[in-house]
Parts: structure tokens; C-alpha cells; sequence
């Protein structure tokens, strides 16, 4: 961690006010990520985002400098969704969706819904219907760039088992894909 | 010889740059050769693309202001709890020592306290003359009612006066 990040913290358990201001607006985009991938009810979304800052200026005095803080954030972030999405009672990991291909995505007919949209906007569809935490790993990985290892101690899983879940999404998207284009084929 | 095709974790590693150069290369030669693969790995782009695609996850403009009115809310929230906390125990020390000053009989416990320990006799006896030197000074009924509403009016006035303010000037 560098000594910027360190002051800042520093500055802000002091009660500074424009550091915590500082901190928000660095890390926003990074809880936005997490937070819009994992939780699929818009209108939820920023109130999740908003408890994740609080928890964080919460528990900021036990922070450690033992991880950079982008992980230590990253990781109240999941967990922030985590409970919403168990409040709720919706599925967290059902491994079934895996082999069945299970994809159920929140517009009735995402592709009539985007027949006259590109292939990415269709994509998107299906990076919504995946399972929560492999749509977790997908963002932390391709928005956030972040390493296998620091996936796997945000999510508190193996390394391993952040890049066969990484693989699988992306292989259960582009099989979705493929049979999309077949379709358009006949 | 026929060529195996590339497997799926071949095309995600070469597209996530993660492979030894010289892999990159015969994957490379592969494709160059095989229709099927570079199909496969146009398709895996697609997915890539989707995925890197930092699509419309902004938050609201005040959302920065949102969250530090809620983080401020709290605290001035728990500073206020933590002044009831002390109001209400002053309020139960005060209730206490009317108990035991108009219903306990100190003499039969200060004699207990003698029979036990040298120590605690001692704290009793200055417990003891502390009240009693208080008794002679002021009339004890109802200064406890005035003691309780000048620490509530003193709760409230400091509420309005700094609390509140403090809160509405916050960001």
C-alpha cells in the first residue's frame, strides 16, 4: 500500500470530513462494478452501494494495512451483496444452472428485446442471468483487473477454484452465443 | 497429421494474455491454419469484449453527499445515545442513593462490613459520611426530581444547540 492510501486513511479516521470525500470518490466506481453485476434490482442498487461506504467508515479503524484497500473495499462489497441477495431469499450459487445452462434473464425475450441492438448489448443479457459469485468474479477480473489470488481473498475461495469459475462463465456465455447465432442462422 | 483443435481454456488463456510466448506462438500458427479455432476465438472475443465493457454502472451525482450525510447521521446518532446512556445511569446513581439513604440501615451494614474486610469497612464509612454531611447540607425529597429534569432540559438544550446544528451544517 502506498503512503498516499495510508495518509488518507489516517486523515480520515481523524474525523476529515474531505477524506472520506476523497476516499468515495476514488473507490465508487470499483463498489458500482460489484454492486451493479450482483444485484439485480435497480432500484436497491444504490442503497446497497451506500452501505458498503458506511460499513467501510465503519470498520476502518480495524483496517490492517495488511491488504490493499481496493481488496479490503472489494470484499465488503461482496459480502454487502451477499446478505442483501440471502435477505431476500435468492439463489446465491446454484450449481445445477452450471450443467442445465439455466439461464433466466430479467427481460422475458432478451432477444426479440435486442434483435435490432448489437451482440453485445445481447451478451450483457446473459452476464446478468449468470450465477452471482461467477458474475462477481467476471467484473473483478475484466473491469476491475484484478489478479486471481486477490479474487480469491475477497470471495474467500481458492485461486484455483476464482479461475475454473472464471473459465466456466465465460465458456457457458460464448455457448450461449454460439447457439444465438445458429438460430439467427436458420 | 491432423491437428487437435484448441481447447476452450487454450483460447481464454491466449486471450487473457497469459500464456508462455512460445504457446502464444503455436496457437498463433494454429489459427492461421484452422477455421473452426479462429471461429471459436472470434466468439470468445465477443465474450470478452461484453465482459470488459465498462457499460452504464454510474451512480447518482449526489451519491458522495448521500453517504456522508448518513455516516455523519450515525455518528451524531451514537453521540446522542452515549449522552442518554449517561444521563440515564446519573439517574439511576442518584435513585439509588435515595434508596439507601431513607431505606437501609448503614449502621447494621457498616458492622456487617467490619466482620468481613478492613477495606471495604472503610470505603462504607466514607460512602456513609458523604451522605450524611449531603443530608445535613440540602433537603433530600425532590431534589432528585429537580436533578433529573435539569439533566434532561440540560440533554435537550445541548441536542438543539449543538447537535442539531452541527447535523444540518455537515455535508
Amino acid at each position: 500500500m502506498d503512503t498516499e492510501e495510508k495518509q488518507l486513511i489516517k486523515q480520515i479516521l481523524d474525523g476529515d470530513t474531505r477524506a472520506f470525500k476523497i476516499f468515495i470518490e476514488t473507490y465508487r466506481r470499483l463498489v458500482a462494478h460489484i454492486v451493479f453485476r450482483m444485484v439485480a434490482n435497480s432500484a436497491d442498487r444504490e442503497d446497497v452501494c451506500q452501505d458498503v461506504f458506511v460499513k467501510a467508515y465503519q470498520n476502518l479503524h480495524g483496517f490492517q494495512f495488511q491488504s490493499k484497500i481496493s481488496t479490503w473495499l472489494a470484499r465488503i462489497a461482496c459480502n454487502t451483496c451477499l446478505n442483501y441477495l440471502e435477505k431476500r431469499r435468492l439463489p446465491l450459487f446454484d450449481d445445477r444452472a452450471l450443467e442445465e445452462m439455466n439461464f433466466v434473464s430479467h427481460n422475458d425475450d432478451p432477444y426479440t428485446e435486442a434483435a435490432d441492438s448489437d451482440i453485445n448489448r445481447l451478451l450483457r443479457h446473459y452476464i446478468d442471468a449468470l450465477p452471482v459469485l461467477f458474475r462477481a468474479i467476471v467484473t473483478l477480473y475484466h473491469l476491475d483487473g484484478m489478479k486471481y489470488e486477490e479474487i480469491s481473498q475477497i470471495l474467500e475461495i481458492p485461486a484455483g477454484t476464482v479461475k475454473s469459475y472464471l473459465f466456466r462463465a465465460r465458456r457457458m456465455l460464448r455457448e450461449k452465443l454460439v447457439e444465438l447465432e445458429q438460430e439467427v442462422l436458420c | 497429421m491432423l491437428t487437435p483443435h484448441l481447447s476452450d481454456d487454450q483460447i481464454q488463456a491466449f486471450l487473457d494474455d497469459t500464456l508462455p510466448s512460445s504457446d502464444k506462438l503455436s496457437i498463433k500458427a494454429h489459427l492461421q491454419s484452422c477455421a473452426e479455432c479462429e471461429r471459436a476465438v472470434a466468439s470468445y472475443q465477443d465474450v470478452f469484449e461484453a465482459l470488459d465493457c465498462d457499460e452504464n454502472f454510474d451512480l447518482s451525482k449526489n451519491f458522495t453527499r448521500k453517504v456522508l450525510r448518513q455516516t455523519h447521521k450515525q455518528a451524531v446518532g451514537a453521540l446522542q445515545f452515549g449522552l442518554l446512556h449517561i444521563f440515564f445511569i446519573l439517574a439511576a446513581v442518584i435513585a439509588v442513593s435515595h434508596v439507601l439513604l431513607t431505606y437501609v440501615n448503614i449502621e447494621n451494614f457498616a458492622g456487617t462490613a467490619q466482620a468481613t474486610s478492613g477495606a471495604f469497612e472503610t470505603l462504607v464509612i466514607l460512602v456513609r459520611s458523604a451522605f450524611e454531611n449531603l443530608g445535613d447540607k440540602i433537603q433530600f425529597d425532590g431534589i432528585y426530581f429537580i436533578l433529573a429534569f435539569i439533566g434532561l432540559l440540560g440533554l435537550f438544550v445541548l441536542d438543539r444547540l449543538v447537535l442539531k446544528p452541527h447535523f444540518k451544517t455537515s455535508p
